[in-house]
């Protein structure tokens, strides 16, 4: 399950590796900032159509072991309220060099924000609320 | 037919499933056409947004068929 309700945590991260195959790591975190353009965030609420998101996630990691050798990905996404300086989002590589962990690395994130249908409600310090509409999917590359 | 209804759709039209009563197969443009008439305010969402059946992106032209899962997808905000 990459979709998660509870806070993600660094410890459910970068475990050993027992064969010592891994010789690079890279974390990538989401992080709630607290300001959207010109407005003061409380905190997001994050939504999925949950089903359709696990797969395409599970696809994107299946993608990338095809597209670069790696040893481990892990994407963990949050759902439900997620507060300023809270991990929303975490993509974990591990590969035997550098190279290959930095580009599976981003090419996860900018998937992650642009075909995984999770939605993201900003809430700010004024008391008002709003989606974000961020991205749009080409459907012709999606399939 | 249900219809999935997801973020701004959902708080829009007060329920995260409509039902549609809709020719046994049908386009997915069709079946967004006929959400305009069930439910003009999502009207002015609806046109940024995708269509899923059985949790894929389809096209306009896709048919669906009543026993198919679909769902309306606003632009994705994940990350």
């Amino acid at each position: 399950m990459h979709l998660v309700a509870t806070p993600i945590r660094i410890s459910d991260l970068l475990a050993g590796d027992d064969e010592f195959k891994t010789g690079a790591d890279v974390l990538f975190l989401g992080i709630v900032r607290g300001d959207s353009h010109t407005r003061k965030v409380l905190y997001l609420e994050y939504e999925a159509y949950e089903e359709m998101a696990e797969q395409i996630l599970s696809e994107l990691v299946s993608l990338s072991y095809e597209k670069w050798p790696l040893e481990e990905v892990k994407i963990f996404h949050r759902l439900g309220r997620v507060w300023l300086g809270q991990i929303a989002v975490a993509v974990e590589v591990k590969s035997a060099h550098r190279g290959e962990a930095y580009e599976a690395s981003r090419y996860l994130i900018e998937e992650i924000k642009h075909r995984v249908p999770i939605w993201k409600k900003e809430y700010f310090t004024d008391g008002t609320s709003e989606w974000s509409l961020c991205s749009h999917v080409d459907v012709s590359e999606s399939a | 037919m249900t219809i999935k209804l997801f973020a701004v759709l959902k708080e829009i039209a007060g329920q995260g499933e409509i039902h549609l009563e809709v020719p046994s197969v049908i386009s997915c443009g069709e079946v967004v056409s006929r959400l305009h008439e069930e439910i003009p305010s999502l009207v002015p969402f609806l046109e940024h947004c995708l269509v899923a059946v059985n949790g894929k992106y389809a096209d306009d032209g896709a048919s669906v068929s009543v026993e198919d899962e679909v769902a309306i997808l606003p632009p994705v905000s994940g990350g």
